[in-house]
């Protein structure tokens, strides 16, 4: 009973005016963002960012989660009908999904993956509600040394699940690490990395960091790239599944659902592991694995299920133990710390408007999502033929006005450009700027739970080990490691042994 | 490859710089860390990573490190940035916002003029709209009375 009243008193957050619009907005923003190929929730929510200020923690979480969930809807369209992801969840949709669209199925395709994701959205947020206060909880149970084991795990599983190599993801970690010192230490009030400059002084802004990481780099890696897309050219209609359509992905969508929540909710986890997870269970349990890759309908409703599901179960790590699980989820963060919140177990407690309020806006933008996604298809298609050659100037402008506009200050176009070079460069040679960012922005929890542990501690790292959560945690972060890291050691003495005798020959 | 040479040797290098300005900072005792201590692990990281990084690059085949980076336009986008930060202040929001499309849009020469000059024209209008009226963000004045 508790429950319902909790969930009710955010639906009456959730409904008012100014919650409901953000909220509209944001799925509107997220599905037009997940259509455009080349800029994805995050670079759109990095962009939004400035406007954070002025709408208050609970809008802007509201239409950053509409921006995330809805960013999978829309990734799904580009990836139907031009075989190019919208963005990086929707990379599996394109291998069925737009096989499907050549045989002249693309209705077909583009319903399965709107309802599927409305289903395990809601399923998912249904998942959410019951596990979140308990969670939030047992999360009180956290101590400095915990939520130090929490946090390593979180970023080991980030680095091990990072697409290239290992060692760059931990030398993006530590990078990370190094930029979150800079400014004043809470502790001793001394200046660390500012050399002089009174900007520096509050350490670097979240802001600009990410608009150049993501928004101008992204920007400058596409600026070469074929402008024109080819969109397949076909009537989109019977946008309904068949109810041989249902009987084949029902049980695709249940199972991505499942996963999807289970690995967003997860430290390190999201969308786009989800949505590769659920393929691959999916062609291993099919009857009929040789279909899959030649317009299996399964291929499309897993993937897209699970994305929205995993989209969804990240949001349990920030607001019950105030840690972002994801780098979508760190921008979410930096919204929240932008206007005075700062997440973490007593957020249901002390705002608990905020918490049950965006719970609730979740069913809200879940169902306006499928209402606006089915009938606005046209639409999104014709969006699909904007040129990239007048969309990449607007987005620049929006990054440079956008930076300026989070402190009236000039420095930080300045420091934008910079990111944005830095990105590109990063994105160029295998470097991750995601775990950078996360870790720039977890590192001021790190850094002062840690040494909070030592103090606990009397400079005994046992104290890490001797608790049972922290030593359960480290140890999964460490048995994580090792499995990926001694495969991938193996693999490289072979491969240079294979390059030496050649060498000789 | 060539290319993890050069960007490990960079990392081991900033990871040294850092280290050694942390070490600076004073890294305290293990029972009261100092301000040091954590950038000092930080940096520890990246130098650690950096100099492998280099170091399998050295021993692997050096290969080249692909296309030129970006070409010219991407350069030209860096440098339209950096001149709309240098001219905010001097002709104001709206002219250079307005300039900055414009050149932006003429970098691929599909754009014609009119094409570029409608993009600048609505374009600054609309970020007008929403960061001077919507969100009452002040641009700094003009210099030039504009």
């Amino acid at each position: 009973m508790e429950l319902i009243g909790q969930l009710a008193h955010g639906f009456g957050v959730a409904l008012q005016l100014h919650n409901l619009y953000l909220c509209l907005i944001g799925v509107l923003v997220g599905t037009l963002v997940g259509v455009l190929p080349g800029l994805g929730p995050v670079a759109s929510m990095a962009l939004l960012m400035p406007l954070t200020y002025s709408l208050g923690p609970t809008g802007a979480v509201i239409m950053f989660a509409g921006i995330y969930y809805g960013a999978m809807y829309g990734g799904s369209t580009t990836s139907i009908l031009l075989n190019i992801p919208g963005e990086a969840a929707s990379v599996m949709t394109c291998v069925d999904g737009h096989v499907m669209a050549k045989q002249g199925r693309a209705g077909a395709a583009l319903g399965i993956a709107a309802f599927g994701s409305f289903i395990a959205g809601t399923l998912a947020i249904i998942g959410l509600t019951l596990i979140a206060a308990p969670l939030a909880r047992f999360a009180l149970k956290f101590s400095y040394p915990e939520y130090v084991a929490l946090m390593v795990l979180g970023l080991m599983l980030v680095v091990v699940l990072a697409s290239g190599s290992m060692l760059k993801a931990f030398a993006m970690l530590g990078v990370g690490l190094v930029l979150s010192s800079v400014g004043q230490d809470v502790v001793s009030g001394m200046f660390r990395f500012t050399y002089n400059q009174p900007t520096l002084m509050d350490g670097f802004d979240l802001g600009p960091m990410i608009m150049g990481l993501f928004g101008v780099s992204e920007v400058l890696a596409n600026i070469n790239a074929p402008a024109e897309r080819v969109i397949v050219r076909t009537r989109i209609k019977d946008l309904l599944p068949t109810k041989e359509d249902w009987r084949r992905s029902i049980g695709a969508i249940l199972r991505g659902t499942g996963l999807g929540f289970l690995l967003g909710a997860l430290p390190g986890g999201g969308a786009i592991v989800s949505s590769f997870a659920s393929y691959a269970v999916e062609k291993k349990v099919s009857r009929h694995p040789e279909q899959f890759g030649k317009g299996a309908i399964e291929g499309v409703a897993g993937p897209e299920s699970a994305n929205n599901a995993a989209s969804v179960g990240s949001f349990v790590p920030l607001l019950t133990f105030g840690i972002p699980s994801n780098i979508t989820m760190a921008i979410v963060m930096g919204a929240l710390m932008i206007n005075g919140v700062t997440p973490g177990p007593t957020l249901i407690t002390e705002r608990p408007e905020l918490f049950w309020g965006v719970i609730a806006s979740m069913y809200i933008g879940n169902a306006v999502l499928l209402v606006l996604n089915l009938p606005l298809i046209g639409v999104w298609v014709q969006v699909l033929k904007v040129p990239y050659r007048l969309l990449f100037p607007l987005i620049l402008v929006f990054c440079a006005v956008g930076s300026y506009s989070m402190n009236n200050n000039l420095f930080d176009v300045y420091m934008m450009t910079v990111f944005g070079v830095i990105g590109y460069l990063m994105k160029r040679h295998g470097y991750e700027p995601a775990i950078l960012v996360l870790a720039f922005v977890i590192g001021p929890i790190l850094e002062q739970s840690l040494r909070q542990s030592l103090l606990l501690g009397e400079g005994n790292f046992a104290i890490f080990f001797t608790r049972p959560i922290s030593a359960t945690l480290i140890a999964i972060a460490a048995i994580l490691v090792a499995s990926s890291a001694i495969p991938a050691i193996g693999r490289r003495r072979r491969a240079m042994v294979a390059a030496a005798a050649e060498s000789n020959n | 490859m060539k290319s993890d040479v050069v960007s490990g040797a960079l990392l081991a290098a900033a990871g040294t710089y850092a280290g050694a300005k942390a070490w600076g900072f004073g890294l305290g005792q293990l029972h009261e860390p100092g301000a040091g201590f954590f950038p000092f692990v930080g940096a520890a990281l990246v130098f650690g990573c950096g100099a492998v990084i280099a170091m399998q690059g050295l021993m692997s085949k050096l290969q080249a490190a692909g296309e030129a980076a970006g070409g010219w336009k991407l350069w030209a986008c860096v440098a339209t940035l950096v001149a709309y930060a240098v001219a905010l202040p001097l002709v104001g929001f709206a002219l250079s916002t307005f300039l900055m499309l414009g050149a932006l849009c003429r970098l691929d020469k599909r754009t014609g003029w009119v094409a570029s000059f409608a993009c600048a024209l609505l374009g600054s209008a609309g970020f007008w709209l929403i960061f001077v009226r919507g969100l009452g963000v002040n641009f700094p004045p003009s210099m030039l009375g504009i």
